[in-house]
């Protein structure tokens, strides 16, 4: 027996609420209130889990987020999360957790062989292993190191849990419930800031939940409940515990994790297990505390090992002695605060080990009154014990040269409570701060300035001020500061007054104990099992840079990102360079402080809702009437319509057939619609198309194209004039936002003064294609108020009219080459149109097709579209040379003779026919016969029903001249090689007569 | 005539609390009223005297008239909502302005109740604060990548415009954000 539940004492549990759950497949029994950690430490529970290279036993060695050695699994099935860290996990009813990293059980680890193994595991082990071993080599052991490596295993189960996303807003922010951060809050939100509270523990209060002291007369403890009180009490304050503020960003930007529900068996309906807060202040207070520091010596890592502040804090709170025969090591007076804590708590702490040969002599006087035998300038040079401290080897020590100087002497001990100073939390001011500045009374690091778009305050220990009483002080400052910038007048409580003084806690800069003889592990990174004998190595391995040395050795990473390391490294590595610290160095912090679930991130953006989907106004009647939908950037379109048994070869190729033969309709509102109104709209269209527009008539539609200021082609579309001063300008359907966002640049730019405006108007209208040699009497049948008539209403004739009283916009165009209308009508009316449509097309066999048909169609004739003009392609590639003016200057002009793009030998778009019957493949590459040089590639494939034969598009080098040569298409990732023949690129009615009939 | 259909589906807003409750609430029309620099003040008097406005409203700002809205959506750029088509429109056109019919380009959402302002932070950055978004405030922003228009008509009444192709999609949205704020 060693740690234990103490009688009384425990302020965060209730003792009358037993709660029971399963650690190890074992029943557990603790209280509400109890985490994990203090739970199993009160059962005796020491040995928890493996560590992950040596798979040494491990234990719990904080109270906190950083805890980097008592390392559980939690719940199961799809609730499974690895890496949860004891001292934070709250326990339930029912909750399950595991311990990780171990296998077939925590007692017999198999894979504990590897500590037997360790002088081969040193740093840079895989570097110089595998170094030599080739691919093959190293793809060979890679999958056995892989299964061996990791910590943790996550679900392959989808996660039945909700997460959500939210965004918060404040005055000031203050991050940490401390005392500082208490008394930052509370001079914010009295002077009427609007006031946000983030505590990462359930409970707020942070180091004064342990504290021994008393603020203005009273128990601090009492004090932070007062404090809390009266915030809670102000409608301008919110507290948001459990709440971890895990990167700050630029403009006072937060992002935090608050854990909803994870205290919970199993959330309640519709909450979500954690929710991902953005939180966007004026002011952040960072009041984020201090880690203890743990000290480097044999058998540091065992269980039973935790730092003092640790134990205090599971006396206090939880009523829990880390054990019976505890013994503090310490650098600094901390450690006797901790001892004498601990002893008012209840802890029967037998000895305090001081590297340092001389102390105060009060402390000295306290210790023996409270019967804590001082080892004066000794140090506990190795731990007894593999599971559990049996003992600790207390040595004379030389500070000077930090090395053990005489065998000393085994002494009973149940517990090592370590307090080897105090690291200030700078992670967050790190993030968004300038270079971290090295105090050397401190040995540690503190908050470099604000960036110039950040407006931040550190206080209390995070600022290096461990003074009780000053921190309360700075906490008032920070607030103050934080509201004297809003504009507002503070309100600050008056100074507070603390007793007793707080200990002074600079340390001796001794943080080592180096055996007299060597051997032994002295833990430096107890997450990735560094060692201090790793850190020598890697110096004499030449890495002079702490980045470097961080990479070789793996320190720093893992789920604690060397909060309790970063450092020990960086001293031990000081020391072997002879240099002081701030010469060798520190690394930066990143965002996030700790690890953040991905659902979190995600939100709801799962399943069905992970990105939003744009549909047509005809969306449910494709539905209904069994139409394959296919995603195409946002919009879900109708892909094809199958009858009952038929694949998607026999659906396009009917669908096609029907179109040439009578008629068929198929949805368009997907393409980009732009309203182009002004004075100057005529002038407008003419600089940025390529052919000319400013005599395109009222009632006339205009095949246009979009050049790049380089003289390729953007884009290609129809425009109609609807009036003198406006017209309609249809986009592809993939570049419908960036034409409207370049049009727009153009117009903002290039040509303010000219009086034109542009508006999407995509979503305005339902647009029907309405194809075939049947087109016209269909819609004869219903449209009114409209001649279609060949003599009337020509080939590009634009015009309006109704059906069944719905306004429609009507334009004579064909992508298909056949005889065709695009029906434009307010979106709102139209299924109704394409009803009334598909009515009056009933005795012509109308049917509807999809954008498989709608590809044969345009291949069989010859059009372009995003494959053609595929950001390389020129108008002459294309064979649209002639729309290229030469009397005008548009887009790209100045450009577009430039001989690269002028070159007879550029890639230039062909038809392509099958010499095998069979399908061709698009992306193959184009090769003379016998060759493997690629001279192009196929960019669309399709069966021709017109032409009963399988034909594609392709761009080849001077393709226009090699008309009837024989080539073949290769396509080596699947092996296939297709014999064809270069043909002209229009397969289907190559005079038009069809479509202009 | 066909009935015109609205994009959202029936019955996807059925849940409802005390708490927070949605609604769609289709526009009758939608007018989008573009200037260019030289016509503003034109546009400006034209828009005061139709909604009875004392002053020009600033951008991001909107005023009701009757069942009519006044939205000004950015420095040259007037929407307004369920005004019966006048004169003045024809008169602006093409001189003054260009008039866009976006009647059905549009579909909004009406979202009431206490719980309002929590639910719309669940996806939108926005300060709901009453210095910083007041009654009568208009905001342009995106909710789940979707392009938005909200508007602020009371302290816990917002109505949502969304383009109409996204509208099923952000309703749906809508409705399952809406569940823990309707539970309970």
């Amino acid at each position: 027996m060693s740690s234990y539940r103490l009688h009384d004492k425990g302020h965060l549990i209730d003792r009358d609420w037993p709660i029971r759950f399963r650690f190890n497949g074992q029943a557990v029994e603790g209280f509400e209130g109890d985490t994990l950690a203090s739970a199993l430490l009160a059962q005796d529970v020491q040995h928890i889990a493996a560590s992950f290279k040596y798979h040494r036993p491990r234990g719990v060695m904080t109270a906190g987020s950083h805890e980097p050695s008592g390392i559980v699994t939690l719940r199961g099935g799809g609730r499974r999360e690895p890496n949860c860290k004891a001292p934070e996990v709250e326990i339930h009813e029912g909750l399950e957790a595991h311990p990780q990293n171990v296998w077939p059980s925590l007692d017999f680890d198999v894979q504990a062989v590897n500590g037997l193994l360790s002088p081969i595991f040193a740093a840079g082990f895989y570097y110089k292993t595998f170094f030599e071993a080739g691919q093959r080599g190293w793809h060979f052991f890679e999958r056995f190191i892989r299964r061996a490596a990791g910590m943790g295993e996550a679900s392959r189960l989808p996660d039945p849990d909700r997460y959500e996303r939210a965004n918060g807003f404040a005055d000031v922010l203050v991050v940490g419930s401390g005392a500082a951060g208490l008394a930052a809050a509370l001079t914010a939100a009295r002077s009427g800031a609007r006031v946000l509270v983030a505590e990462e523990a359930a409970h707020f209060g942070g180091g004064l939940l342990a504290s021994t002291a008393s603020i203005n007369g009273i128990k601090a403890m009492q004090w932070c409940r007062e404090t809390l009180l009266e915030l809670d009490g102000l409608p301008n304050v919110t507290m948001m515990p459990r709440t971890t503020v895990h990167g700050l960003f630029d403009d006072n930007t937060a992002a935090a994790l608050e854990r909803v529900a994870d205290h919970k068996a199993q959330p309640e309906n519709y909450e979500p297990r954690q929710r991902h807060w953005t939180l966007h202040a004026q002011h952040i207070v960072l009041a984020t505390g201090a880690f203890e520091r743990p000290l480097v010596f044999d058998g540091n890592d065992r269980p039973g090992v935790m730092l003092a502040s640790a134990a205090v804090q599971y006396a206090a709170c939880y009523g829990v002695a880390a054990g019976r025969t505890p013994i503090v090591m310490t650098n600094n007076d901390s450690g006797y605060q901790a001892a004498f804590d601990l002893k008012a708590y209840g802890v029967n702490v037998a000895a305090i080990v001081d590297l340092r040969s001389a102390t105060g002599s009060s402390l000295g006087e306290q210790a023996a009154a409270h019967s804590i035998a001082v080892h004066a300038g000794q140090a506990i040079v190795s731990v007894k014990g593999r599971r559990a401290v049996r003992g600790v080897r207390i040595a004379p020590f030389d500070a000077s040269s930090g090395q053990q100087t005489g065998s000393g002497e085994i002494v009973a001990a149940d517990a090592v409570l370590i307090a080897g100073g105090w690291t200030p939390n700078i992670n967050l001011a790190s993030q968004a701060g300038g270079k971290p500045v090295f105090d050397a009374g401190l040995q540690a690091f503190l908050p470099g300035e604000a960036r110039a778009n950040m407006a931040f305050e550190c206080c209390g220990s995070a600022a290096g001020i461990f003074d009780l009483q000053d921190a309360l002080s700075s906490g008032v400052a920070a607030g103050r500061t934080a509201v004297e910038r809003l504009g507002r007048k503070p309100l600050a409580p008056p100074p507070a007054t603390v007793e007793p003084p707080s200990p002074d806690i600079r340390p001796l800069p001794v943080f080592d104990i180096a055996p007299r003889r060597g051997g032994g592990k002295r833990f430096v990174d107890f997450q990735h099992d560094v060692t201090a004998s790793d850190i020598a190595l890697a110096h004499r391995e030449g890495y002079v840079s702490v980045e470097h040395l961080k990479r070789y050795t793996t320190l720093g990473m893992a789920i604690d990102q060397g909060k309790n390391a970063n450092m020990n490294a960086l001293t031990l590595m000081a020391k072997a360079q002879g240099k002081p610290i701030d010469a060798v160095g520190t690394t930066r912090f990143r965002p996030p402080y700790v690890p953040v679930s991905l659902g979190s991130i995600a939100g709801r953006e799962t399943g069905r809702q992970f990105r939003p989907v744009r549909r047509s106004p005809m969306h449910d009647w494709h539905v209904a009437n069994h139409a394959v939908m296919l995603n195409t950037g946002p919009w879900e379109r109708p892909r094809y319509y199958p009858k009952p048994g038929e694949t998607i070869t026999e659906a396009y190729i009917r669908e096609a057939s029907t179109v040439r033969r009578g008629v068929g309709m198929v949805d368009v509102s997907f393409l980009g619609k732009i309203d182009v109104q002004g004075h100057d709209a005529a002038e407008f269209l003419n600089r940025v198309y390529s052919n000319a527009f400013l005599k395109l008539p009222v009632g006339k539609a205009r095949y246009g194209l979009m050049l790049r200021e380089d003289g390729i082609v953007y884009d290609d579309g129809t425009t109609w004039r609807l009036a003198e001063h406006q017209y309609l300008m249809t986009t592809t359907t993939a570049n419908a936002a960036t034409v409207l966002a370049r049009l727009e640049y153009w117009h903002a730019t290039a040509w303010p003064e000219l009086k034109v405006r542009l508006t999407s108007v995509t979503d305005q209208w339902a647009g029907m294609a309405v194809a075939g040699p049947d087109s016209r009497a269909v819609l004869q049948k219903i449209v009114t108020d409209l001649s279609l008539d060949a003599e009337d209403f020509g080939f590009m004739a634009v015009g309006e009219g109704t059906v069944d009283g719905m306004p429609v916009l009507i334009a004579r165009l064909s992508f298909s080459g056949e005889l065709a209308y695009e029906v434009f009508t307010g979106s709102h009316d139209g299924t109704a149109v394409w009803e009334a449509i598909m009515d009056a097309g009933q005795d012509f066999d109308i049917i509807p097709y999809g954008t498989e048909a709608l590809g044969t169609l345009r291949i069989e004739k010859g059009h372009v579209t995003a494959t053609e003009i595929d950001g390389r392609t020129t108008a002459d590639d294309l064979g649209l040379g002639g729309l290229c003016s030469k009397k005008k200057s548009f887009i790209g002009s100045a450009l577009l003779g430039r001989d690269g793009l002028t070159d007879p030998d550029r890639l230039q778009l062909v038809g392509l026919v099958s010499k095998e019957n069979r399908a061709l493949l698009p992306g193959a590459h184009l090769t003379a016969t016998g060759s493997t040089t690629s001279i192009g590639h196929v960019t669309a494939t399709t069966y021709s029903p017109a032409g009963e034969r399988y034909i594609a598009l392709g761009l080849l080098r001077g393709g226009r001249g090699r008309h009837g040569e024989a080539l073949t298409a290769r396509f080596p990732m699947r092996g296939d090689t297709h014999e064809i023949e270069v043909v002209d690129p229009v397969f289907f009615d190559p005079d038009g007569s069809r479509m202009h009939g | 005539m066909a009935e015109p259909t609205t994009p959202i589906d029936d019955g996807v807003f059925e849940r409802s609390s005390p708490k927070l409750s949605l609604a769609v609430e289709q526009p009758d029309r939608v007018v989008q009223f573009g200037f260019w620099p030289g016509s503003a003040a034109r546009v400006h008097r034209a828009m005061n005297a139709r909604f009875k406005l004392a002053k020009t409203l600033a951008p991001g700002r909107f005023a009701t008239r009757g069942n009519a809205l006044c939205i000004r959506t950015a420095f040259d750029t007037y929407l307004v909502v369920n005004a019966d088509r006048q004169a003045q429109e024809d008169r602006l056109a093409p001189n003054i302005c260009a008039v866009t019919d976006l009647s059905h380009a549009r579909a909004a959402i009406a979202i009431t109740g206490p719980a309002a302002t929590p639910f719309l932070n669940r996806e939108l950055a926005v300060d709901f604060s009453p210095e910083a978004c007041p009654d009568g405030s208009a905001v342009q922003t995106t909710m789940h990548h979707m392009p938005v228009l909200l508007l602020r008509h009371a302290p816990d009444r917002f109505v949502l415009y969304v383009y109409r192709s996204y509208a099923r999609d952000l309703a749906g949205w809508l409705a399952d954000m809406a569940l823990p704020f309707q539970t309970g």
